[in-house]
């Protein structure tokens, strides 16, 4: 099993089966560039910390297995539901900055599977909240003018009906 | 964990203490489409990032989430032939009255519609008034509306019976098939509508939109299309549209 070394933006130099690391399309992309040996060079990942990016490693091991993502034009079956695995929740157990930094580090290193995981944990804390609720949940201002927020509550009546 | 963001977050800095706002709008939207319909709504009321996301057509595709709600919204799921004509008939309607009567013919893509065993729809007049006409998700945001009215027969129809089908669409934008959107009922079940002239009918159609919140504030002229559509068995002649389905046991639109 080689190794490869990827550099995360804050200099740590981690080492990662090659086979893990290319969970992410974009490093599996970068390695057939230079025609798959990096051995001796670490891969500078410039967007993503070494606490991310150890977190991010984490759940490509445990996903090492698991089939591809679906191509594209089934992306609508992966949106059957927001369930999320049981080993997946606990990974996404984490403080607000570590899920969203989590969420863009999986858009950047295009890891399908674990942006989609990230955007439903997301989706399930919003769920079911009234708008005042979604705002404290992530301290999202409320930026509307009065004349907007007249508009917003006869909208709401709307789909009260 | 550093304080230092990253640098492809450009959060505008408005909250600098909220996690969520070093996400891209790409990746707020992303986050939506997992929810159903009515979460977007109460999301509209959020913030003005989400609502502008969620006002925006080309997030339509991605708006509604197919299993998480019992109602469905399907949008732009039809897909069709180009190249199929059939023949137009344009009534252009202002201020309560009918203008003038073009004749036109169509370039749109033919949609297959089906009504599935076990669905429920609305057919008749009370879809004009439905409100999903009024759901703010369903407004368009351009400057430019066409409401059409099609039907499924062949060649042009003296009376209203010899449709099969009438349909009403939203155009905002002529030159882009991503903007249509349609709903649709059909004659046969519809025996009230059925015994009216065609030319009594599109008055009654005029008046409808003339009255309908759904284009209160829309300012210009709003044509309405009679389409008489050359068929082949239950296909529309239209192109990116929209279809609306409410599975909550009472309801459906096509």
């Amino acid at each position: 099993m080689s190794t490869i070394k990827l550099l995360s933006s804050d200099n740590a130099e981690l080492a990662v089966d090659k086979e893990v690391a290319e969970r992410s399309i974009l490093i599996k992309n970068m390695l057939e560039d230079v025609g798959g040996d990096m051995s001796d060079q670490a891969i500078p990942i410039p967007n993503v910390n070494e606490a991310v990016l150890r977190k991010v490693i984490e759940w490509c091991e445990h996903h090492k297995s698991d089939p591809p993502p679906p191509a594209d034009e089934d992306s609508d079956s992966r949106k059957k539901s927001t369930d999320i695995e049981e080993w997946d929740q606990k990974f996404m157990q984490v403080d607000q900055e570590m899920l969203f930094e989590i969420i863009l580090a999986a858009n950047y290193l295009d890891i399908k599977p674990l942006l989609d995981v990230g955007c439903k944990t997301v989706a399930n804390m919003i769920k079911g909240k009234s708008p005042e609720e979604i705002r404290k949940t992530f301290n999202i201002q409320n930026d509307f003018t009065p004349e907007e927020e007249d508009q917003i509550r006869r909208e709401n009546e709307w789909a009260e009906e | 964990m550093p304080s230092e963001k990253p640098s492809y977050s450009d959060a505008e800095g408005s909250q600098p203490t909220s996690p969520i706002n070093a996400l891209p709008a790409e990746l707020h939207a992303e986050i939506l489409s997992y929810l159903p319909w009515r979460s977007h709504l109460i999301c509209m009321g959020v913030c003005t990032t989400w609502r502008e996301i969620l006002r925006d057509y080309k997030f339509q595709g991605k708006r509604y989430n197919t299993n998480t709600d019992p109602r469905v919204h399907h949008l732009f799921s039809t897909a069709g032939q180009p190249d199929r004509l059939g023949q137009f008939l344009k009534i252009i309607y202002q201020e309560g009255k009918v203008v003038s009567v073009k004749e036109a013919a169509s370039k749109e893509i033919i949609s297959e519609i089906k009504v599935a065993e076990g669905e429920q729809a609305i057919w008749g007049l009370e879809l004009w008034k439905h409100p999903i006409l009024d759901d703010p998700l369903f407004l368009p945001n351009a400057d430019n509306a066409t409401v059409g009215v099609g039907s499924s027969d062949k060649g042009n129809c003296e009376k209203l019976e010899e449709m099969a089908l009438i349909a009403l669409w939203v155009d905002t934008d002529a030159d882009k098939m991503e903007n249509m959107r349609f709903n649709r009922w059909e004659f046969k079940q519809n025996p009230e509508v059925k015994k009216m002239k065609v030319s009594e009918f599109i008055t009654l159609v005029g008046n409808f939109v003339a009255e309908a919140g759904f284009f209160l504030g829309y300012k210009g002229k709003i044509p309405i299309e009679l389409v008489n559509l050359e068929l082949g068995q239950s296909r529309l002649h239209f192109g990116a549209g929209i279809r609306v389905k409410y599975h909550d046991g009472k309801k459906a639109i096509l």
